[in-house]
């Protein structure tokens, strides 16, 4: 999958946005440079998400939360978000993301119903969510000794909004109460998930067809309602368009996009897919040391971080590479080693994906060995000294430019991101010039096949391709800001 | 156009004073001052997305092998034509001897890597009078010597440009797989095509002579003596080597290696090279990185 070209009309510094994607570029790896402010990282998360989570409803909260930033005026039925042109392999596909406001239901539906259609639709679509939310919950309530992850992620989907319209302030507050008095077994006895919901008007469900008939005669995919962050009601709706393609077309589409779009981008900015609410926390209050219960709390920009760890579980295609964890290399070794398993069931021999990937790893470490640990709970490093004795390494000990090749390198191969579009946030943080070069040389010899998309304020990074490679989002008072690419 | 001693100098604070050099092997090369990522504005994506083509400088840093990852990569500068890098390789030492706490070269680790071209290009205080001699001292039959003799500071490429690699007959395979292969009037480049205009175009009577070969060819004649797979020339003049070239070896096969050898035969000299003004390659094409 690549992709062709980009356009984007109006997103927040996004402004006429049109970055072609030449089919004979080799290698295929794109920097695209801009000013400070000029729009880089938000042309890539908005690129991430709405390829990685569109047709897939328990990633609409994602969209909802990057079209909290989108402004579509009162006066216009439809507003266009975003324009692609995809190749996957076989044939261009031309996708557009499309916004419809109230006055799209006024035309197709009459005055009447402008204001309440997609609001309709928000209730239809949060019951069915938290049908879903509520099952997840229940299985969490019934674990006997719950981690603290899923301790936290017990109290998220107490507050997730699905979850909240859908069941009532007293039954959330019993459950969190069960909860906390760690009796979530009784809890689990006690209420039926579905007993918790409640119920939806019919008129609601009628209008949320008709809405949803319109859209689809239309030829149009339905994506999610969207707020608007000025009004209690839901008055919008993002669909996806294609000119001449069934709905099943579409679907697949979208489905094979978002296997085959991956963001890598440090934790250290605010992402249009979180809350707003999360975004706001991303700029750091410093800690209280201790409340009136005598419980510390933590920084806001912590709580941020937690915030960002868990969306990453539902974007199975993100990785943010300053994290430095080292689970992507552990993965890595998890499949080498069930790979050479099953080669020997069905051979009677062992494969050697183990060594082969082993010897990799060794040859882009400087003087370094690495393993994984026994029970590939983690890996450790080692170094050979000066006196020629093995002394072992732990993976702090490593500098953040080794351990982030490494990751990066591991990330990809675990991820078989070959044949993917890959973006890519300041890879050059933590790297010397020199290896920012390197790694922008790396990443083609790893994955040769797959397309990367780096927004990059690095010379050097550039200095991997040719000058024709480079895209560049400009400044908008000297050129109109139409952002083409040169031919 | 060459440098004047003005522009000279201060081409040769810029690398004396640029960080990036320290500690480093300093390569300089042919091609567009202005390439250089210390000229003037700062490096930047937008910098870089502004030049025309694709920079020497990088070209060779791309040469560099992939193994030395792990080391610090040379610095390449661009720093004009042929004699603009000669001149800056002889001005660098000088400066950074005037005044060492305001360089951050180590002119033990200075190097100038130059195209051989046809016209010999006088060296001032060398161990070699010229390119020509360090041409010969390098290289047998366009083939690195062994071992390479340490005092060789200056480099002259094995071919006549270092684009004329590009056209060694090994180069087909390359092109005949490569998505994006060079084009030669709209058609993919076929190298034995290329050669056999490259042999009409030996004609002194010919407009698409190149001038350099006529003015300098008894350099060309004594370079393809070396040559054990060329001596069936007769290299008493352009027409009597075009002919004797034509007789034996018409019709030969690319993959041979003793094509290969004929073919840096053909590249030492300029004969290979007329046909190439209009040869463009595809946008995004990217020479082998």
């Amino acid at each position: 999958m690549q992709i062709r070209r980009i356009q984007v009309p109006d997103y927040r510094a996004l402004r006429g946005i049109d970055l072609q994607f030449d089919a004979a570029a080799d290698p295929q790896l794109f920097p695209i440079g801009s000013e400070n402010g000029g729009g880089k990282s938000t042309l890539l998360q908005l690129v991430f998400v709405l390829l990685h989570c569109a047709g897939d409803e328990e990633r609409a909260d994602f969209i909802r939360n990057l079209m909290a930033s989108f402004h579509h005026p009162e006066d216009q039925a439809e507003k266009l978000l975003a324009r692609f042109e995809l190749w996957d392999g076989e044939e261009l596909h031309d996708i557009e993301f499309v916004s419809l406001g109230p006055k799209y239901l006024e035309d197709a539906l009459g005055t009447a119903l402008q204001d309440v259609g997609f609001e309709a639709i928000r209730k239809v679509k949060l019951l069915e969510q938290g049908i879903r939310r509520l099952k997840e919950l229940f299985h969490l309530l019934s674990i006997q000794n719950p981690s603290p992850q899923d301790t936290t992620r017990v109290r998220q989907l107490l507050a997730h909004p699905a979850i909240v319209s859908s069941v009532s302030e007293d039954r959330r507050r019993l459950i969190e109460q069960e909860y906390s008095a760690n009796r979530s077994r009784s809890a689990e006895r006690k209420f039926n998930p579905l007993d918790l919901l409640e119920p939806l008007e019919d008129t609601d469900v009628d209008l949320a067809d008709r809405v949803l008939h319109t859209i689809a005669a239309k030829n149009d995919t339905y994506l999610t309602w969207y707020p608007e962050p000025s009004s209690e009601t839901v008055r919008h709706a993002l669909v996806a368009r294609t000119n001449g393609s069934t709905k099943r077309d579409i679907d697949s589409l979208l489905q094979r996009c978002r296997g085959s779009i991956f963001m890598l981008a440090p934790s250290s900015q605010p992402y249009l897919f979180l809350p707003p609410s999360s975004r706001k926390s991303f700029i750091a209050t410093p800690p209280k040391p201790r409340d009136r219960s005598g419980k510390s709390q933590e920084s806001t920009s912590v709580a941020y971080h937690k915030e960002l760890e868990l969306a990453s579980r539902d974007l199975p295609g993100f990785f943010a590479y300053d994290w430095l964890s080292v689970a992507p290399l552990v993965e890595l070794f998890r499949q080498s080693r069930d790979q050479d398993f099953s080669e020997a069931v069905k051979t009677g021999n062992y494969g050697s994906a183990y060594t082969d990937m082993l010897k990799d790893l060794n040859a882009l470490l400087c003087g370094k060995e690495v393993k994984p640990l026994e029970d590939l709970s983690g890996v450790q490093f080692s170094i050979v000294g000066p006196d020629g004795a093995t002394r072992a390494l732990g993976p702090e000990d490593l500098s953040r430019g080794e351990l982030k090749r490494l990751m990066v390198y591991a990330w990809l191969k675990a991820n078989q991101t070959d044949d993917a579009i890959v973006l890519m946030d300041e890879l050059e943080v933590s790297f010397h010039p020199d290896w920012q070069y390197g790694v922008a040389k790396d990443l083609t010899e790893w994955a040769p096949k797959t397309q990367f998309l780096l927004a990059t304020h690095s010379y050097d990074i550039c200095r991997a391709v040719t000058p024709a490679h480079v895209r560049e989002l400009e400044p908008k008072l000297t050129d109109g800001g139409r952002g083409e690419p040169r031919s | 156009m060459s440098l004047d001693p003005e522009a000279l100098d201060e081409h040769a604070r810029t690398i004396l004073r640029s960080r990036r050099i320290r500690g480093k092997l300093v390569v300089l090369c042919e091609g567009d001052r202005v390439a250089a990522p210390d000229h003037g504005k700062a490096p930047s994506p937008q910098t870089y997305r502004r030049h025309e083509q694709l920079p020497d400088a990088n070209f060779y840093l791309s040469c560099v092998p992939r193994s030395w990852q792990n080391r610090k990569l040379p610095c390449f500068f661009n720093c004009g034509d042929r004699h603009d890098v000669l001149q800056t390789f002889a001005r660098l030492p000088q400066l950074h001897d005037t005044s060492p706490t305001e360089s951050y070269l180590d002119p033990g680790k200075l190097y100038a890597v130059v195209d051989l071209d046809l016209q010999p290009a006088p060296l001032s205080d060398h161990c070699w009078p010229n390119t020509e001699a360090v041409y010969e001292n390098l290289y047998d039959q366009a083939a690195l010597r062994q071992p390479v003799d340490e005092r060789h500071r200056i480099w002259v490429t094995a071919l006549i440009h270092k684009e004329a690699f590009f056209l060694l007959p090994s180069m087909q395979k390359v092109f005949d797989t490569h998505p994006n292969a060079p084009l030669l009037d709209d058609t993919t480049l076929d190298l034995g095509d290329l050669y056999e205009r490259a042999l009409h175009a030996l004609d002194p009577a010919s407009p698409t002579l190149d001038r350099d070969l006529l003015e300098h060819f008894p350099v060309a004649q004594r370079r393809l003596q070396h040559f054990g797979a060329l001596r069936s020339l007769d290299l008493t003049s352009i027409d009597t080597l075009r002919d004797s070239w034509q007789a034996a070896f018409a019709g030969q096969r690319l993959a041979d290696a003793k094509t290969e050898q004929i073919g840096r035969g053909a590249m030492v000299g300029d004969q290979g090279q007329a046909p190439l003004e209009g040869d463009r390659p595809p946008a995004g094409w990217q020479l082998h990185q």
